[in-house]
C-alpha cells in the first residue's frame, strides 16, 4: 500500500473509532479498538522510529477527539503494542516465513498466522490500556474481565476487517 | 562523537521507545484528575519519607533554641488557660447555672467545634512563588484537606494534599493561598494573599478607607470559614496607602509566623468541617 492510502487510512480510522467505536460498549465500558487494525498492518519494512512516533500520535489523536476518555492513555498502549510487534513476530513465526523483517508482509499471511499476530499484540493493548484507565489494583478480576472481553470483541472485529481490506489472496 | 552515533544507532529505538512511554505516561497522570490524585498521594508518600529522614537530622541542631520557645509558649498557655477558667467561674457564679453548659456565651459557640493536633514541618520553602509546607502527619493520623495550620506565632497555612503518613499545606506565602482575615481594632473583614515579594510581607484587600486604619493594627483570623478559629494572629499592618483606584486601602500586613524557620506545628480542624462544606458546596450544584 502507498504512503498516500495509510494516510487516509489514518484518518478514516481514527474517525471510526472516535465517533462509532467509543460510543459503542457490550458489557462494563469494554471497547471495541479499530485503531489498532491500522497499526498492526502498517508495513513491517517502516522505520521503527518513525513507527513509533506514528503510533504516539494516532493514539494521542483519539484521546483529544474523545472527550470523555482519560488522555495519554491510548498512546500509551499504542506505542507498546507497536513496539512488540517485531519481537512477537519472531517469537512465533518460524524461520522460513520469516527471513528478513524488511521484506516481510502482513497482508499476504495465512488467516491462522493473522490470527496469532493479532491475538497477543490485541491482548497486550487491551490489558494496558484498562490496567491505565482504573490505575489501581483494585477489582482486579473486573479489569481482567474487561481486558479479556475487550480482546475478543476487538479481535473479531479487527479479524473481519483485515478479512475484508486488507488480505491479498495469493 | 562517532561513540554517541554507534550509541544512538544500536540503542537508539529502545530510548525512542522508553521517551514516548514516558511523555504518555506524564500526560496520563497529570492532565486525568483521578489518576493526577492518585500518584500525587503515592510521589507525597516518597517525597515525605526522604523529607523526614532530612529534617531529623537537621532539627538535632536546633533542639537547645526550640526547647527554650517551646518552654515559653506552654508557660503562656497555662497562664491563658488559668485565666480563662477563672473568669469561667466568674460567670457561672454570676448566672447561677451549676454544672450544666446548657446556655454559653456566644464567643464560645463557635470555637467549640476546633480540634488542635501538633505535627512538625519536615520540609519548607520561603524563596520561591509557589511555596509548600510537608507535615509528619497524615491521613492515619486525622488529618484531611481544608486543615489549618499554626505556627506558635500566627497563621502558616492550609493543608491542601493528605496521604497516608505525610500531608502537603499550601504556605501562606504562595501565590494561591488567600484568607479572611479581620481587623481587631476596627473590625474590617478583608482578604490576606501574597504577592510574591517578600517572604515577611502579605497584602490585605477590601479594606474601605473609610474605616479608621493605624500602623500597628492587628490583623487576626475572621469567623469565616472552618480553617482558622476567630482571632488567631495573622501579623501586624505595617504600612497602607491609597494606591488601589477603589475605594479600598493598599494594605502591607507584617506576617507574626517566622517562616523562615517553621519547626514545630499546630493542625486545626473543625469537626463539623464535611457538613459546612457540603452545605456550602450546594447553591453552586444546584446553578
Amino acid at each position: 500500500m502507498s504512503i498516500v492510502r495509510h494516510i487516509a487510512a489514518f484518518f478514516l480510522f481514527v474517525f471510526l473509532q472516535v465517533f462509532l467505536f467509543n460510543k459503542l460498549s457490550l458489557i462494563m465500558n469494554d471497547r471495541i479498538h479499530l485503531i489498532v487494525v491500522f497499526l498492526l498492518m502498517l508495513p513491517f519494512a517502516m522505520n521503527p522510529a518513525l513507527l513509533m512516533i506514528t503510533a504516539f500520535f494516532t493514539g494521542f489523536a483519539v484521546d483529544l477527539l474523545s472527550h470523555n476518555l482519560f488522555y495519554g492513555v491510548h498512546s500509551f498502549a499504542a506505542v507498546l503494542m507497536v513496539w512488540l510487534r517485531r519481537p512477537w513476530v519472531s517469537l512465533f513465526t518460524n524461520r522460513v516465513t520469516f527471513r528478513n523483517p524488511e521484506d516481510f508482509d502482513i497482508r499476504g499471511q495465512t488467516l491462522s498466522w493473522v490470527f496469532y499476530y493479532l491475538l497477543f499484540l490485541i491482548f497486550v493493548h487491551e490489558f494496558t490500556y484498562y490496567m491505565l484507565d482504573k490505575f489501581s489494583f483494585a477489582q482486579f478480576h473486573i479489569t481482567l474481565f474487561k481486558t479479556v472481553m475487550g480482546t475478543l470483541l476487538t479481535l473479531f472485529v479487527s479479524y473481519l476487517v483485515f478479512f475484508l481490506f486488507y488480505r491479498t489472496r495469493k | 562523537m562517532w561513540r554517541v552515533v554507534e550509541f544512538l544507532a544500536k540503542y537508539g529505538n529502545l530510548l525512542l521507545f522508553l521517551f514516548l512511554q514516558l511523555v504518555s505516561f506524564l500526560i496520563i497522570i497529570n492532565v486525568n484528575s483521578p489518576h493526577r490524585e492518585t500518584s500525587q498521594a503515592v510521589l507525597l508518600q516518597l517525597s515525605g519519607k526522604v523529607s523526614a529522614a532530612y529534617s531529623s537530622v537537621t532539627n538535632y541542631f536546633g533542639l537547645g533554641a526550640e526547647n527554650e520557645r517551646l518552654q515559653a509558649e506552654n508557660t503562656e498557655l497555662k497562664n491563658r488557660l488559668l485565666a480563662l477558667s477563672n473568669e469561667l467561674d466568674a460567670w457561672k457564679s454570676t448566672t447561677r447555672v451549676p454544672n450544666s453548659f446548657s446556655v454559653l456565651p456566644d464567643s464560645l459557640i463557635p470555637s467549640m467545634g476546633y480540634y488542635f493536633m501538633p505535627c512538625k514541618a519536615i520540609n519548607n520553602t520561603t524563596d520561591h512563588n509557589y511555596n509548600y509546607i510537608t507535615l509528619n502527619k497524615g491521613a492515619r493520623h486525622g488529618v484531611t484537606k481544608g486543615m489549618g495550620v499554626l505556627s506558635p506565632q500566627g497563621v502558616a497555612g492550609r493543608v491542601i494534599e493528605v496521604s497516608h503518613d505525610y500531608s502537603l499545606a499550601l504556605s501562606v506565602l504562595n501565590l494561591k493561598f488567600k484568607l479572611s482575615c479581620k481587623l481587631l481594632r476596627i473590625q474590617g473583614l478583608g482578604v490576606l494573599s501574597w504577592d510574591g515579594s517578600k517572604p515577611e510581607i502579605a497584602l490585605l484587600n477590601d479594606i474601605p478607607q473609610t474605616s479608621g486604619l493605624q500602623e500597628g493594627d492587628t490583623v487576626v483570623t475572621s469567623s469565616y470559614g472552618t480553617t482558622f478559629p476567630e482571632n488567631f494572629m495573622v501579623g501586624r499592618v505595617s504600612h497602607f496607602d491609597t494606591r488601589n483606584g477603589d475605594g479600598t486601602y493598599y494594605i502591607e500586613v507584617e506576617l507574626s509566623s517566622q517562616f523562615r524557620s517553621l519547626n514545630n506545628l499546630y493542625l486545626v480542624g473543625h469537626r463539623d468541617a464535611p457538613q459546612l462544606d457540603s452545605l456550602e458546596a450546594l447553591p453552586e450544584k444546584e446553578q
